[in-house]
């Protein structure tokens, strides 16, 4: 197969595979969400971390095969179906990234952690999905969907621990250094999973 | 030849003596005590009473948002998760000798063990500020007993019981996966716009099923002063119990069988209460906006 048939497959492939109208919907409201947050930032906050919740509950979504009986029987290798599913987590973390440049002026002098959040949490729930997917689960993402997003708003509103572990910062004084340590160690962590998944359907197979 | 008469002894038969929506709800309390999320939410919860155990610390008087946010929001879709995983058995077994409105029952009775830990929750938070008083600053110390029992009742433990109803109800109503979610979003999105820190909002905020009722909003020359706002919170715990009532009776008359004229004339009786109720924690209490005379706590800033 000559590769501009390949790339055409792909996209072809891609463009079935995305749920748009969930997207369309998420992205929407994550934008809606962030220009709240950056309108009374003070007070809104949480609603900061409730759209990086979102973000992740969604990427993990997109990675569901609905015709999972049919796909897992197919040539086609996990690496080659993840790949055609990726357009959703990088159009969420494009949304995510330009509505913070949008708005950088209104919120925390920290744009770097705050852009660096949303887009390992798009990743880590992709990857999460996609690693749950080589045990033969059709549609792990709408469970882990159905537990981050409540997860991640709760933890946005209560911050337990937040002196040890500030996972989503706002004031000043609090540590944002160690906020970067903690998503960056999520995004090593998330690529660990993604290459293990592969290597285990490498390893079962599909090639 | 001697004739042997076997007599056969049987074990009382207990499922036949047990209603099945008992027997169900026994079930589905174990296995929403079981969920990860709700077990993660509810050692988080607990997790905030370590400190307790050093005589010296005082109460947290804002530390009820932990039991509502990670076990009441999370059970938002704890519930409606558990909903739905039951009605794809029901619907795996076919003709279930179980109708809808039982297996609905017994998820409500399931919302018993989220309010349980939320009620030890407050109960140890309220056993702390009865043998140490709370800090002169804060917003609890201008208050009676059973005033700040009432708010921390309602926070703490009764918004551990409406999230997981509304899950039931939400599961009972739609099988869109992204309901809860959504929900819950928009529900902490009402709660925030609702908190008390929009003056204009303050009186009616309590329509919210979660607000707060005093904190450090701070005044104009002191950001972090304690200030109690308006209302009654006894008639509010009253208006919140109504509303899981509401919610609870909507979910069981998803089921045609329990749609009978008495249960719509329950229902309506539940709503008017709950109509009468929010009037009466908005117009009655504590009339003013009462402020602490002591300045605030510069870390006490809790949201």
């Amino acid at each position: 197969m000559s590769p501009a048939v390949a790339v055409r497959a792909l996209a072809h492939y891609s463009r079935a595979a995305t749920p748009w109208g969930l997207l369309a919907t998420t992205a929407v409201v994550a934008v809606g969400l962030l220009l709240i947050v950056a309108r009374w930032p003070a007070v809104m906050w949480p609603l900061h971390g409730a759209t990086i919740g979102l973000l992740a509950g969604v990427s993990a979504w997109s990675a569901d095969e609905r015709c999972a009986a049919v796909v897992d029987i197919t040539p086609r290798p996990l690496w080659w179906r993840t790949l055609a599913r990726t357009p959703a987590t990088l159009l969420l973390t494009a949304v995510w990234i330009a509505t913070h440049l949008a708005v950088r002026d209104r919120l925390p002098e920290h744009l770097g952690v705050l852009v660096l959040q949303g887009t390992v949490a798009a990743v880590a729930g992709f990857s999460a999905a996609t690693w749950k997917r080589t045990s033969g689960n059709p549609e792990p993402g709408q469970r882990i969907a159905l537990f981050i997003c409540p997860a991640a708003v709760a933890i946005a509103l209560a911050k337990p621990w937040s002196t040890h572990a500030p996972v989503f910062p706002i004031w000043p004084h609090e540590d944002w250094h160690r906020t970067t340590v903690i998503w960056s160690v999520t995004a090593g962590l998330a690529v660990l999973v993604m290459t293990a998944a592969m290597q285990r359907d490498v390893a079962e197979g599909h090639r | 030849m001697n004739a042997t008469t076997l007599t056969i002894v049987t074990a009382p038969d207990r499922s036949s003596a047990t209603p099945a929506w008992l027997l169900l709800a026994r079930m589905e309390m174990i296995r929403y005590a079981r969920r990860p999320a709700f077990v993660l939410g509810a050692g988080l919860t607990l997790a905030a009473l370590v400190p307790y155990l050093d005589a010296g610390e005082p109460v947290d008087e804002l530390s009820m948002i932990a039991p509502a946010a990670l076990i009441g929001l999370i059970g938002i879709t704890v519930s409606a998760q558990r909903v739905w995983a039951s009605d794809r058995c029901a619907d795996a077994a076919g003709s279930t000798p179980v109708p809808m409105a039982t297996r609905t029952l017994a998820h409500l009775a399931a919302c018993l063990v989220p309010f349980g830990v939320g009620l030890l929750f407050v109960a140890v938070s309220y056993a702390r500020y009865l043998t140490d008083p709370p800090p002169a600053n804060g917003y609890a110390a201008l208050m009676s007993d059973s005033w700040v029992l009432a708010v921390w009742f309602a926070l703490g433990a009764v918004s551990c019981l409406g999230g997981p109803i509304l899950g039931v109800l939400i599961a009972r109503m739609t099988d869109r996966r992204a309901v809860p979610i959504l929900t819950t979003v928009g529900l902490v999105a009402l709660a925030i716009v609702f908190q008390g820190l929009f003056e204009p909002l303050r009186r009616i905020r309590v329509f919210v099923p979660w607000t707060y009722w005093g904190g450090p909003f701070g005044i104009d020359s002191d950001p972090q002063r304690s200030i109690v706002l308006t209302g009654s919170p006894h008639c509010w715990v009253l208006y919140l119990l109504a509303l899981c009532a509401v919610a609870a009776l909507m979910a069981l008359r998803q089921d045609r069988t329990w749609r009978s004229p008495r249960n719509r004339a329950a229902f309506a009786a539940l709503l008017v209460t709950a109509v009468i109720t929010c009037l009466l924690a908005m117009w009655t209490g504590t009339p003013d906006t009462i402020i602490n005379p002591l300045p605030g706590d510069e870390t006490s800033w809790g949201g």
